[in-house]
């Protein structure tokens, strides 16, 4: 670019003739690739550069060179750089005018040459054809924050759409880039602007513009239906007759209520899910406790079974009555459960007058069997006083071994025994050996039938205890009738 | 670092316009560098010999002077024994208007008229005095003997 910028100055400065060599911007030839097309008459040649003189400057010695040669030249030697004469760059002016048109007017290769622009120009043209007629050329989008780059020709047509170009309010005239254009008008100082509706293309403010669009009757629109299948289009205008006549507006009204009903039946379908799971539940438990009863009690009775009892998962087989069938299901079950409680608490009332029962016979019989005891021990304690008694009359004189056994067995364990007299005297005429005999035995059978009575005490009524035997085999009254003195404690007997 | 216009200019003038005498030829990979080759001039003692130099373009060039130096042994008062060569247009009188083929043509004269005067190896300057005002003396061209010797000596195929 900076090429482009220093051949169009040298052409400016071309233009207006005369104009001081050295405001103008200098470019060391070699940096332009120019490829002359014709042989060049070797005065025109700088000796520096050895190319065409490229801004001519003529020193007063009359050497001429290009101006950007010159002015290097002299930055190393300060003096003509043909004939080493003292020369400031000052003192140089520019070259004879025919000089420089000579120059400028030869003809040269478009630089883009070897990109394969094949124009053949004169020199003071190539800036020019560079900025905009070479397609090969590529530039950069000059607006500020524009990336676009191109070809020259393609730029041009570019700029003036480019988003990033300045522009200017024709309400307010203040300058903005073309895409802040948008916003501007919405808060733009000096109001609405007017813009034009794109429907019905009417006039209007631009704040207006939002509510205009929702009245405009140009405004395009769809049917209200296109949802079921109405592929009506048009105006707002239109809308309304068409409304009026749209057969898929019926069949919407139809379509709504339908779903409405659905709707309805599959929150009703959800309620009797949930109670049907409710009453398996509760069919689950009852099964339980009919189980637990059977086992308790005797099989309950047949015709409280449901005649048509279905398992739980066949009652879903049929879903229209399903509602009415599970109702009655369940009136027959909660009849059937009252029936059932009943007759268990009957049954629980004779099983506890029953046990009532059988309590108040053992302890009727508990207590008579103590009384029978308490007598037997009576009589065994009477006897024993007997045996005692006749057995110290029978031997006076030689003592045997019974005292020291009866003092081991009563010892100081009994010595009430010895105090207590006893009103049997009649057993005195019993004949000795024979007596004697006698009483050991009963004492023996007594024992066993008091050991025996004791450990049967509490067993439940059945065959009579061997203490009644006993009575039976020493002929003895019964025991009440015996005028004993009572003695609750019953001593261990030795023999 | 691109190679200026006049650079290739010069090569090409070099090719096609060659000077008597000088040959000049550029590296292929060095296009600044060039192999030079000088015969020594008619009626001097360095006649019949051929002389190479090196000559090396600086990236300033033209605005600063190329850089020479002979590469053939020779006995000259300008020039020492590293084939340095004294000549002021190398130096300080350069001038961008200058080129490789006037640089050439300047050493060139200075093989034909060397300047004891302005000696850049003192011993070589005494000797070609003496030899030189010998020669006068004798009145006969100057033989310059050593400088003769040594171009056949070195310089010669
Ligand atoms: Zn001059
Ligand atoms: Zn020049
Ligand atoms: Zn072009
Ligand atoms: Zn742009
Ligand atoms: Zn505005
Ligand atoms: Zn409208
Ligand atoms: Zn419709």
């Amino acid at each position: 670019m900076t090429d482009i910028e220093a051949t169009s100055s040298e052409e400016t400065g071309r233009a207006h003739g005369g104009q001081d060599a050295t405001t103008n911007s200098q470019t060391p030839d070699e940096d332009l690739p120019l490829v002359y097309v014709d042989t060049v008459n070797p005065n025109l040649i700088c000796c520096i550069c050895q190319s065409p003189f490229r801004e001519p400057l003529t020193t007063p010695c009359g050497h001429t060179f290009c101006r950007a040669c010159l002015q290097r030249a002299i930055t190393v030697m300060h003096a003509c750089p043909i004939d080493r004469l003292a020369l400031q760059l000052e003192d140089a002016r520019p070259a004879d005018p025919i000089v420089r048109d000579i120059v400028n007017e030869l003809r040269v290769q478009c630089p883009n040459y070897l990109s394969g622009c094949e124009q053949v120009l004169l020199r003071q043209d190539v800036g020019r054809h560079l900025r905009t007629g070479c397609s090969l050329t590529t530039v950069i989008c000059p607006n500020d924050g524009c990336t676009e780059r191109g070809p020259a020709q393609q730029m041009e047509t570019h700029v003036k759409t480019c988003i990033y170009r300045q522009i200017e309010c024709d309400a307010c005239h203040a300058e903005l880039r073309a895409l802040e254009l948008e916003d501007h008008r919405h808060v733009c100082v000096a109001g609405d602007s007017d813009v034009c509706c794109p429907h019905c293309l009417v006039e209007l403010p631009l704040s207006g513009l939002d509510r205009h669009l929702d009245e405009c009757m140009d405004y395009p629109l769809h049917c209200r239906n296109a949802d079921v299948g109405c592929d009506w289009e048009g105006t707002r205008r239109g809308a309304g007759d068409h409304l009026r006549g749209c057969i898929l507006g019926k069949v919407r009204m139809l379509l709504d209520d339908q779903r409405r009903r659905q709707e309805e039946l599959e929150i009703e379908n959800a309620r009797l899910l949930e109670r049907v799971q409710q009453l398996e539940a509760g069919m689950a438990t009852m099964r339980d406790e009919m189980l637990a009863m059977s086992e308790v009690l005797p099989p309950p009775p047949l015709h409280s079974m449901p005649p048509n009892h279905l398992p739980p998962t066949a009652m879903f087989e049929d879903g229209v009555s399903m509602g009415a069938h599970l109702e009655e299901q369940q009136h027959r079950l909660i009849d059937e459960t009252e029936q059932i409680r009943r007759d268990l608490a009957a049954l629980n009332a004779s099983v506890t007058a029953v046990e009532m029962k059988q309590n108040v016979q053992l302890a009727t019989e508990t207590i008579r069997q103590r009384e029978e005891i308490q007598v037997l021990q009576g009589l065994y304690q009477s006897l024993a006083m007997q045996l005692r008694r006749i057995t110290a009359e029978r031997s006076r004189a030689p003592p045997v071994l019974l005292p020291r056994t009866a003092g081991r067995a009563s010892g100081a364990n009994v010595p009430a025994t010895h105090s207590r007299t006893s009103g049997v005297q009649g057993m005195q005429t019993c004949n000795d050996a024979g007596v004697l005999m006698l009483t050991a035995y009963m004492l023996l059978s007594l024992r066993v039938a008091i050991h025996r009575c004791a450990s049967t005490r509490n067993e439940a009524v059945g065959s009579p205890p061997l203490c009644l035997r006993v009575h039976g085999i020493c002929g003895a009254s019964p025991p009440v009738k015996l005028s004993l003195p009572v003695n609750s404690t019953v001593y261990p007997v030795i023999l | 670092m691109a190679i200026p216009k006049r650079i290739t200019k010069e090569i090409g003038r070099l090719v096609s316009e060659p000077v008597p005498g000088i040959e000049a030829k550029s590296h292929e990979e060095n296009i600044r560098y060039f192999d030079v080759t000088i015969t020594g001039p008619v009626q001097s003692p360095f006649e019949g010999g051929a002389f190479k130099l090196e000559l090396f373009l600086p990236d300033e060039y033209p605005m600063a002077p190329p850089k020479v130096r002979f590469l053939t042994k020779i006995y000259h008062p300008n020039i020492d024994k590293l084939g340095r060569i004294c000549l002021d247009i190398l130096k300080d009188k350069w001038s961008p208007a200058l080129q490789i083929r006037t640089v050439l043509l300047s050493i060139q004269a200075l093989l034909s008229a060397p300047n004891p005067d302005d000696p850049l190896a003192n011993d070589v300057a005494q000797n070609w005095k003496e030899d030189e005002q010998g020669a006068i003396a004798k009145g006969t061209l100057a033989p310059w003997s050593a400088s003769r010797e040594w171009t056949q000596l070195y310089a010669s195929n």
